[in-house]
């Protein structure tokens, strides 16, 4: 797998600390950072990342309306859900909204390889 | 000691003895006013500090935060206790909280959590939500891959339709133009190779247009334009044409109509379309005929039952068992040389259309009855839209 460019999308300061130094110690690059659903919307079209991690519970606006709204402008977009929420209706909304992946928390670099790489391998050229 | 002081002093006496983490807030101002000794080991003591700061590194209070809800609109505890399960993202750990309001010792309105840590469970059911996830993902997938292949069968399909036609054109040539070249001077033998060209061109064509009404049939799009049909005088049609085959010569084929050698006059009718009826019938029987060993008879047998035409082909000779339970599936032949395995399927595809039912009867040894029944009313109109779901054993 080819290094990728990531957003990372959480309004948790420790959530994103993490995921940015799990994703850099697996050989990628965290161009981007959005601390709520409004603000990776509006950020994604000029950032076109390879993938986006993305919570759900945020202010603003949640990551489910998020990874809708981007869909909308790019249907190829990469969105792999990272959150806390395992409830069977949030995981299916999730997925209707165009999510190509869903990882639980806590994310521990070894699952979070995994599902990098299953969705890449996937959906990233 | 102040008497409050001594009453915060048991009560914390007795927080720490709990074997789970409690925190006690300041509804008023978040600010922490007690950890017991569990939490306090492992994340130091926080009395003092902001909870959404000192618990969760948030300079705004949590989104998740029930503290509003705990107290009246006076300010003092409403006896209401909320029970939720909650990610810390700073230990990484899974927590169920139970909150309530109280008041303090002091006088303050305090919020008290206690925080079970149920990560060993959750992992268990993380587990089991992101193979549901996996799963909803894969469901998407496939979904969207059968999608696509519809789209590829239907342009497919465009195309067959596309060449069908094409290949009809050349064939008006191949068809009108033969038996106008004895007009110009063809001797005997030239004549009869035009003869035979035009035939080929005739046979050509049905057989085109028989793959077209096949198409049709298969995918529900036939539309049954029923008239009175004859069925006796369809299947008189069909057991002389099928024993006059010279490749399967000494096959004589005998049609009994109620039980006696059908005869001219005789009527079975039923709403259907004849060329449709002479196909089934023609199928049936030429299926019987080839199957049937030299020198034995094939019997063609019409009646009325319970409402119902019903037309039983028999014939000596076992359907071999493997195939039994597949025979008017397509593609399903055993041992003819030339054989589609388009026979009996496209029977049973026009026998549906007319509202009808088609089934094979194995169980005579050495012998063989494929009986198709149509109805003697008007079929319905869902007949030829593709009711009826597979073919049958």
């Amino acid at each position: 797998m080819r290094p990728l460019n990531i957003m990372v999308v959480d309004d948790s300061n420790l959530t994103i600390k993490k995921m940015v130094k799990m994703i850099e110690d697996l050989g990628h690059k965290v161009v981007h950072v959005a601390s709520n659903g409004r603000q990776a919307a509006e950020d994604y079209p000029n950032v076109r990342p390879d993938l986006v991690t993305m919570d759900i519970t945020m202010p603003d606006m949640d990551g489910i309306e998020a990874t809708r709204r981007i869909m909308a402008v790019d249907d190829k977009a990469v969105i792999v859900m990272v959150t806390s929420h395992g409830q069977e209706q949030m995981v299916m909304d999730a997925i209707e909204a165009g999510a190509k992946g869903y990882v639980l928390k806590p994310v521990k670099m070894e699952k979070l390889a995994e599902h990098l790489e299953a969705v890449a391998g996937k959906y990233i050229p | 000691m102040s008497g409050n002081m001594l009453e915060s002093s048991l009560l914390e006496t007795h927080f720490d003895v709990i074997p789970f983490g409690i925190y006690v807030v300041d509804v008023a101002t978040l600010d922490v006013v007690f950890v017991n000794r569990h939490f306090r080991d492992r994340l130091g003591d926080l009395a003092g500090r902001k909870c959404h700061q000192a618990l969760y590194e948030s300079p705004q209070p949590c989104l998740f935060c029930k503290i509003r809800n705990l107290v009246g609109r006076d300010g003092l505890p409403n006896g209401k206790t909320y029970i939720f399960e909650h990610f810390n993202d700073k230990d990484d750990r899974w927590y169920q909280l139970q909150e309530k309001s109280m008041s303090w010792p002091d006088g303050r309105v305090v919020k008290y959590s206690i925080a079970v840590d149920i990560t060993e469970l959750k992992e268990v059911q993380n587990r089991l939500a992101e193979a549901h996830a996996e799963l909803a993902l894969k469901n998407r997938d496939l979904s969207r891959q059968n999608e696509l292949l519809q789209e590829n069968v239907r342009l497919r399909e465009h195309v067959d339709r596309i060449a069908r036609h094409d290949l009809k054109t050349p064939l008006n040539a191949l068809i009108g133009i033969p038996p106008l070249l004895s007009d110009y001077g063809l001797n005997e033998e030239g004549v009869k190779l035009a003869r035979m060209m035009e035939e080929a061109g005739v046979t050509m064509l049905n057989m085109i247009n028989r793959t077209f009404d096949l198409y049709r049939l298969e995918t529900g799009t036939y539309v049954l334009m029923p008239t009175e049909v004859n069925l006796a005088a369809v299947a008189r049609k069909a057991a002389q044409d099928a024993s006059s085959d010279v490749f399967f010569p000494d096959r004589p084929v005998r049609v009994v109509f109620e039980g006696r050698p059908a005869a001219d006059g005789d009527e079975l009718m039923i709403q259907g379309e004849e060329l449709l009826c002479y196909s089934i019938l023609s199928n049936l029987v030429k299926n019987a005929v080839e199957a049937s060993p030299q020198g034995n008879e094939i019997t063609v047998s019409l009646s009325r039952e319970a409402g119902e035409a019903v037309v039983a082909v028999a014939n000596v000779g076992e359907v071999p068992a493997g195939i039994r339970d597949r025979f008017f599936q397509k593609y399903v032949t055993s041992g003819k040389r030339d054989g589609t395995g388009l026979g009996a399927y496209s029977a049973w595809l026009a026998v549906r259309a007319h509202g009808g039912r088609a089934t094979l009867d194995s169980s005579r040894p050495g012998h063989t009855t494929v009986t198709v029944r149509f109805p003697l009313s008007a079929p319905a109109s869902v007949a030829a839209s593709g009711a009826g779901g597979d073919p049958p054993p």
